[in-house]
Formats: C-alpha cells, sequence, structure tokens
C-alpha cells in the first residue's frame, strides 16, 4: 500500500523498503537537498553559448537547473516529514544481523572491485575470470567448508569452477558470439 | 487489411528451424534465470543483449523477448516451491502458490502458473497487434510540447505507482532524468557535467547503468543477505491445466486486461499488472476466502496479470518509446543497437518490424508452454544452486555485459558506481524502476522543454494549452496532488458528497415517477 509523502514512514522491514525510518528521512532529504544544490550551482554556472549566438530558452543548463530544483523541493519535503515524526532523535543502536550484513558486504566489495578495477584489463581475461570466481567462492564459502572441516575439497571445487567458468565465458562470448572480451 | 497481410508475413518469417532454436534458446535462458531469486529479467535481457550484438535483428530481439517472456514465467517456479518470487512480478503468486505447494499440490500450482501465463501473454500479444499501430498512428500527430509532458508524465507516474513511497520515487525519477544529462547535450553537442572526462562525453551508456542496477546490486544484496531457503518437493504432476482455465474464464480475461492497461503506463513494471490482478479477483470472486491459503483463482489471476503486462509493456515502447518497465527499456535499447528505432517514427520507417514483434512474442509464448509441457522437472535443479557459487559467477557476466556494449572498461566502472548506489539506494526503499525510466527519458525531456519554448518564442502556454498537454499536465498534477494528506481528504470528502448527493437525486426522482 502506498504512503502519503507527508505521513510517517514504515520501519517494517519488508522487501526494498527495510531499514527507512524518520531518520532515515532527514539524511535522506539533506542529502537529495545537497546533491539538488550541486546541480542548481553547477547549472547555472554553465556555459550560456553566448559566443554561439544561441537562442536564450535554449541554454544547456536549463533542464539540468529545473532538475536541481526539482529535487530540492521534494528533498524538503522528505526533511519535513523525517522532523515531524521524529527523525531528529538519536538513533538507535545497529542491530548485530545488520552489522554481519554489512560485514558480509565490505567482504563482497572487495572482491568485485578487486577483480573489476585490479585485474580487468591487466591480465588475460580468462585469467582474471578464473581467479575472481575460484577466490570469491572459496571464500564465500570458507566458514561453511571449515564447520564441515572440508578445507582442501572446497578449494578444489572453488578451482575447478573458477577455471571452468572462466573458460566457458571465454569460449562463448569471444568464440562463438564475437563479443570482445576486456 | 494492410495489417493482417504483414502479421502474416512476419509470421511466415519466423517459420524456420533458427528462429525456432533462437525462441527455445532464449526461453530457456529466462526461464533458468527467472528461476533464480534475485535475478530479474531487465538483468537477463541486458546481458543477453551484448552476447546477441553480432546477430541479424530480428534473431537477437527474438532472443531477448523470449527470454523476457521466459523469465517471468521462471519466476513462479521459486515463488511456488521456496515462497521466493523468482522476479518481482512472481512476489503476487507466492501466497496461494507456496500454500499450494505445502498441501502437496506443487505440481498442480506450477501447472496453473503454466497456464495462466500462456493465456495471459497470448491475450497481451493480441492487444499488442491490434493496439500498437493505432497508438503510433496518434503519437504521430505528438510535438515538442507533448513529448516533454510525456516524458514528465512517465516519470511522474512510475515514482507514485512503484513502490511504498512516491517522494522517494519522485526523488530518484529525477536521479534518473539528471543522469541522462551527463555527456554531450543534443541541440549544441555542448558537454555538460563531464569535468574534462572525454569518457563521460558520451554520456552514462543505459546498458552499463541497467546491468549495475539491476545485476551488480541484486549481487551484493544476495551476499549481504544470505537467505537459503528449503525447496519444496514436487510429487505430483506439473502439466498445465486448461479445464481450470476454462473455468475461471472470467478472472483469465480479466487478469488478461488489467495486465495490458497497467503495462500501458510507463515504468510501472510487472509487479503492479499482477499485484493489480489480483486484487481485483480477491474482490470479485466466490472463495474469497481461500485467497492466501492456495487459490486457484487467486495464482491465475497472479500469473495472467504479469504475463499480459509484457506485451502491454512493449506497445507503448514501440509506438512512443516511452518504455512501461525496466525489462521493456533493454529491450528498447537493443532495438536502437540494432538500428532500430522505436518512437512515433517506426510505422513510418520500419512498419513490418511491429508485426514481427508480435510474431516473435507469439513464439515466446509457445516456447514457454514446451518447456512448462516437458521440462519443468530438469529446469529445476538450477533452484539447488548455492548462491555463493552462482553470485561470482553472475558478478563475471554483468562484468563482460558492461564491458561487452561498447567494448570499454569505462562502462565496468559505470556498471560498478550505479550498483554500489543502487544497493544503497533500495536498501533505503528507492526502486530503481523510475530512475530507469528518467535515464531513458532524461534526453527526451531535455530536447522537448528547449525546442517548445524556442516554437513558443519562451511562452510556457502551449505547454498548457494544447489539447493533449492539457490532458497530460492535469494528469500529472492531479497525481502528485493526491499525495497531499489534506488535499486527498477533501478530494475523498467531495466525492462521498457528490455520491450521496447523486444518490438523493436518483432517489426523489424515483419517488416522482
Amino acid at each position: 500500500m502506498q504512503q502519503s509523502p507527508l505521513a510517517a514512514p514504515t520501519n517494517a522491514s519488508h522487501g526494498e523498503s527495510a531499514g527507512t525510518s524518520p531518520r532515515d528521512d532527514v539524511v535522506g532529504g539533506l542529502s537529495w537537498m545537497l546533491l539538488g544544490i550541486l546541480i542548481l550551482v553547477a547549472s547555472w554556472r554553465m556555459d550560456r553559448l553566448e559566443a554561439q549566438d544561441i537562442n536564450p530558452y535554449t541554454i544547456p543548463g536549463l533542464v539540468p537547473g529545473l532538475l536541481g530544483l526539482g529535487m530540492m523541493f521534494f528533498a524538503a519535503l522528505m526533511l519535513a516529514r523525517g522532523w515531524r515524526h521524529g527523525g531528529l532523535r538519536t538513533a538507535a543502536p545497529m542491530p548485530d544481523e545488520r552489522k554481519t550484513a554489512y560485514g558480509r558486504l565490505a567482504l563482497a566489495l572487495v572482491l568485485c572491485l578487486g577483480y573489476a578495477v585490479v585485474l580487468l584489463g591487466r591480465v588475460p581475461f580468462w585469467l582474471a575470470a578464473s581467479l575472481f570466481v575460484s577466490i570469491s567462492i572459496f571464500v564465500l564459502r570458507f566458514t561453511e567448508l571449515r564447520a564441515k572441516a572440508q578445507l582442501v575439497r572446497g578449494a578444489v571445487t572453488s578451482t575447478a569452477i573458477g577455471i571452468g567458468s572462466g573458460a566457458l565465458v571465454t569460449l562463448v562470448f569471444e568464440k562463438l558470439f564475437l563479443v570482445r572480451l576486456p | 487489411m494492410e495489417g493482417i497481410e504483414m502479421l502474416g508475413k512476419a509470421y511466415l518469417s519466423f517459420f524456420n528451424h533458427w528462429s525456432v532454436v533462437f525462441a527455445l534458446a532464449g526461453s530457456l535462458t529466462g526461464i533458468l534465470v527467472g528461476c533464480l531469486p534475485g535475478l530479474s529479467a531487465t538483468l537477463c535481457i541486458a546481458l543477453l543483449t551484448t552476447l546477441t550484438l553480432k546477430l541479424p535483428a530480428n534473431d537477437a530481439i527474438l532472443i531477448l523477448i523470449s527470454s523476457y517472456v521466459g523469465t517471468l514465467y521462471g519466476g513462479s517456479r521459486s515463488a511456488i516451491l521456496l515462497n521466493i518470487p523468482g522476479t518481482a512480478a512472481n512476489a503476487a503468486s507466492c501466497a496461494d502458490g507456496h500454500a499450494l505447494a505445502l498441501r502437496g499440490e506443487a505440481g498442480r500450482a506450477i501447472g496453473i502458473a503454466t497456464s495462466g501465463a500462456f493465456c495471459g501473454t497470448l491475450f497481451g500479444v493480441l492487444c499488442l497487434a491490434a493496439f500498437t499501430p493505432l497508438l503510433a498512428e496518434v503519437a504521430l500527430s505528438f510535438g515538442a510540447f507533448e513529448f516533454f509532458w510525456l516524458a514528465l508524465f512517465g516519470v511522474v507516474i512510475s515514482g507514485s505507482l512503484v513502490g511504498d513511497d512516491p517522494l522517494k520515487g519522485w526523488l530518484v525519477g529525477l536521479l534518473g532524468l539528471f543522469v541522462a544529462q551527463i555527456g554531450q547535450e543534443g541541440l549544441y553537442a555542448f558537454d555538460r557535467f563531464t569535468f574534462g572526462w572525454s569518457e563521460l562525453s558520451g554520456g552514462i551508456g543505459l546498458i552499463p547503468a541497467l546491468i549495475g542496477a539491476f545485476g551488480f546490486a541484486e549481487v551484493l544484496t544476495n551476499l549481504a543477505d544470505r537467505h537459503e531457503k528449503q525447496l519444496v518437493t514436487l510429487k505430483d504432476s506439473t502439466l498445465p491445466r486448461f479445464r481450470e482455465v476454462a473455468q475461471y474464464w472470467r478472472t483469465v480475461l480479466r487478469s488478461g486486461a488489467i495486465g495490458v492497461i497497467t503495462g500501458l503506463l510507463p515504468g510501472v513494471g510487472e509487479d503492479s499488472g499482477a499485484w493489480m490482478s489480483y486484487a481485483a479477483a480477491k474482490a470479485t470472486s466466490k472463495e474469497r476466502q481461500q485467497f492466501g491459503k492456495g487459490s486457484i483463482d487467486g495464482l491465475m489471476a497472479a500469473e495472467t496479470g504479469d504475463m499480459s503486462s509484457i506485451p502491454g509493456h512493449i506497445i507503448p515502447a514501440l509506438a512512443l518509446g516511452i518504455p512501461g518497465s525496466a525489462p521493456s527499456a533493454v529491450l528498447m535499447a537493443a532495438m536502437i543497437i540494432h538500428g532500430i528505432q522505436p518512437g512515433p517514427m517506426l510505422m513510418i520507417e520500419h512498419p513490418q518490424f511491429i508485426y514481427d514483434v508480435v510474431a516473435m512474442t507469439s513464439l515466446a509464448t509457445i516456447s514457454i508452454l514446451i518447456f512448462g509441457l516437458f521440462l519443468v522437472r530438469p529446469l529445476l535443479l538450477v533452484l539447488r544452486i548455492k548462491r555463493t557459487i552462482l553470485m561470482p559467477i553472475i558478478f563475471l557476466l554483468a562484468s563482460v555485459g558492461a564491458f561487452a556494449s561498447a567494448s570499454r572498461l569505462f562502462d565496468v566502472y559505470v556498471m560498478l558506481a550505479v550498483g554500489i548506489g543502487a544497493f544503497f539506494l533500495r536498501r533505503r526503499g528507492y526502486q530503481m524502476a523510475p530512475f530507469v525510466l528518467g535515464l531513458v527519458l532524461g534526453h527526451l525531456l531535455d530536447k522537448s522543454l528547449r525546442r517548445g519554448l524556442v516554437l513558443s518564442d519562451g511562452s510556457i502556454s502551449p505547454f498548457f494549452t494544447r489539447p493533449i498537454c492539457t490532458a497530460f499536465a492535469l494528469v500529472t498534477l492531479v497525481t502528485m496532488l493526491m499525495y497531499v494528506p489534506s488535499i486527498n481528504a477533501a478530494v475523498k470528502r467531495g466525492i462521498a458528497a457528490g455520491t450521496q448527493r447523486a444518490r438523493l437525486l436518483l432517489r426523489t426522482r424515483d419517488k416522482q415517477a
């Protein structure tokens, strides 16, 4: 069910709305306001191409500037909603479950960024892909494998899946569908 | 008459073994992706777009449409067996589908989902064939003023209807519109917000951005929240139940129509079609108390509604160049890559293509029926793969997909940035559909506003006085104002008072008669 922009935001954790609270509205409102101001200022300072003698109604900064203004307006509404529903009060401490989730997220980010920013384009694609998949699977399953005392078996399986998927993706994309790879 | 001829020609052109192979391969890929919770139709189509770059246009689009239909159909499997919707569109199928599975009738539920999906898509295909040429003809009369409103209306409606909070929908829609402004603008090729970075001059690519928003963000979500659920065992027959289609024919027709109508609304997504069909079925059903506890009527409504919205989403994408959902936005981008520009001029430049799309969607519908008849059990094996194994492979494919669209590493970085941003926005209840629509419509909004202002010599009155503009402006404004509590309450009071007065008037007239 939809809610009014000025009604109290829900704390219920369902689907993608999980974690929304009046405090989130205050933080979100401030962030959107800042972004809106930045866009508006950048649009205002944008070249108006007067030297090219263009029609003044077609200056490049017109639409981005209006979008910045729109963002500021809705950000103000969000801020007002958060403030009205007590969003300025001290935040509750982060639950342990959320902390664990952020830990897993950090690990996933390190693995993905390591592959995409460090490996991709610097080593042959098949090698980068195989390394990424093998290491990721092993690291992500490490706790489970250690609990089952299957670390060696897990390492072998992860390597096999990694090499297999690296080779298969290279073969299918580059050889079969003639798509260039990084 | 000419339309029927072109439709016949389209069907004949797909009567060859390669088209059948492509349709089956696309549907199969879609079903497998759809079965896996978290992987969306958008990601599937975006990845397949890059894989099919070198194929002829019609073959590539056939694969993409088949995968679109397949993903949404496949999503019902995990909704029924795991109680996790494979895609957002299958969420409405969870309650009744899983309840049936828990009663030992998982096969029956899958059979109903297959028959509902088949009938729903077929109903949508008929509407696609009938309404796309008509809408395209109307759109030919649109000018800069109308297109400005159409773009704004799309983002506002999408922001209003998707998710729980319209304010967040509008903000994220504005963000999408802004991101589309990055790079060279369309009138003077002036670099906006590029900060001297030459790679940004071409703008933010739609495919890398969508792979980021729907692929990388999903990988991060799956790895951050690891929930492995117990799979319900399949004991009974999974064959489609066409006897039940006949029994619930009213539900099928009503849900089909609701799906197509919601599909026409810009950026609203297939889940709205499913939920609205489900709500309508619940409101009119004789077995209302069974809803949520294993109702056949409810499951049939949800599946028919979400599947019929696919052709519904393709109608505005083809006729107006305004996608009805995120997957249809990628489909549109793929058409552009293959040299077909969707929009009002399509009916003049490539009239045959509209009918080709009708034939492709029909072929995709038949393909899912084949897989529903013969390959339900083997395809369920994919549900047993652990996410910790699957997600690195998905990210690998996402990185290849982002790179392959323009062979630039920069696009991989765009995918990463959009993905991380989308992950955190989604955690805070922001939906990605309005962002995608903003990204697609940003250029149209920008060009239309500035061209309109030149045509009117700076006057904004044509934006409000031309008949179609007035209608769009009113709907957009009313949609937004309806979310202001005091106005909403006043409107509801007004409607209630008006209804009461009308009733009194009718009663008095009856007495006098």
